[in-house]
């Protein structure tokens, strides 16, 4: 696979390249409740949907002839929220959320097609930010998926089924997943701060920019994408 | 959200965040990070600003500061996708400043059961 941020306008840390990299192989393995190829196709739907012209959020796109194609891999529900997701995340209710299951798709489908949609959205921001082309993807890996889901799940504090674990709610909020928490928090310690230092050390930086400009930016783009937490 | 708790301990002006002040918030270069943040989830064109970041923070302190941008792209959506709701703890703490940015009006305002 070749390596990413190349042709990049600025140097991109080597930690950072090599995490973005790490969740592009992750993306093309099975996970469990979609094959490698499934989990390809969402991040590639993520970057259609990202590219397309903007559809109301209320719009699902596959209710607009000829925007998807005919026998997508994925089910419509699934194309329909990663549209949704990837483009308007500030815009999801628990009834948007209670439609897609009476859709058909499962829950546990649904959180690993969040984490999925979350961390294409961000690679591929970044990308566009040193003027670099998307991280390219590996070919899918092959097996099915197993069903694995962390210990106690269930759904109390979050719409989707968490894990019983201690800490902020958005920290659980994939905790059902223990391979979606392992790419979200590789990517989060290599982008923002190192988990121990988020609320453990407010002073923790990388001597580039300070933690009250990282806090600023990270504040500037919740608000802008209209998020509550 | 960090921002209050975070730094020296001085004065932030969530006018800042909010987008609604030109001044730099209490934060080094503050109005010029928020505008990267606006042109990067605008998808703007960053030849322009890129070069005052990097002018401002250096190449290093830019490719930070966009993998933050890129990361809250991602808290969002996890913290959205999945409903999670505000920390009890955090809303007692953040009730000035969430009014204060009218987070509570959003779409995606989420209480703790």
């Amino acid at each position: 696979m070749t390596a990413p941020y190349s042709d990049a306008v600025v140097p991109v840390r080597a930690d950072l390249r090599d995490a973005h990299l790490t969740a592009a192989r992750t993306w093309a393995e099975p996970g469990g409740f979609w094959t490698g190829y499934e989990r390809l196709a969402i991040v590639n739907e993520v970057r259609r949907a990202r590219r397309a012209e903007p559809l109301p959020p209320w719009v699902a796109p596959t209710t607009v002839d000829g925007l998807i194609e005919p026998g997508h891999v994925l089910p419509a529900p699934a194309v329909d929220a990663v549209w949704r997701l990837a483009n308007h995340p500030g815009t999801t209710t628990q009834d948007w959320y209670q439609q897609l299951l009476d859709r058909g798709l499962d829950a546990h489908q649904y959180v690993e097609l969040v984490s999925l949609v979350a961390t294409a959205t961000c690679i591929d921001v970044f990308a566009s930010t040193v003027d670099a082309e998307p991280v390219p993807l590996p070919a899918p890996a092959e097996g099915q998926p197993d069903g694995a889901t962390a210990p106690g799940v269930s759904v109390s504090t979050h719409w989707v089924p968490t894990a019983d674990v201690r800490g902020p709610n958005v920290g659980k909020a994939l905790s059902a997943h223990p391979r979606a928490m392992e790419l979200w928090l590789g990517l989060s310690d290599a982008q923002y701060v190192p988990m121990r230092a988020v609320s453990g050390d407010l002073s923790w930086d990388r001597g580039t920019i300070d933690r009250s400009q990282i806090e600023l930016l990270a504040a500037r783009t919740s608000l802008l994408n209209e998020c509550f937490y | 959200m960090l921002l209050g708790l975070s730094g020296d301990g001085a004065d932030i002006d969530l006018d800042t965040v909010a987008g609604g002040s030109d001044g730099d918030g209490g934060v080094a270069n503050g109005a010029l990070l928020t505008r990267f943040a606006e042109a990067v989830h605008a998808g703007d064109d960053l030849t322009s600003i890129r070069s005052e970041v990097i002018d401002a923070v250096g190449e290093a302190g830019y490719v930070d500061a966009a993998a933050i941008c890129a990361n809250f792209n991602m808290m969002v959506r996890i913290a959205d996708g999945t409903g999670t709701p505000l920390d009890s703890g955090t809303a007692e703490l953040s009730e000035t400043v969430r009014s204060d940015l009218g987070l509570d009006d959003l779409t995606s305002a989420r209480v703790a059961g």
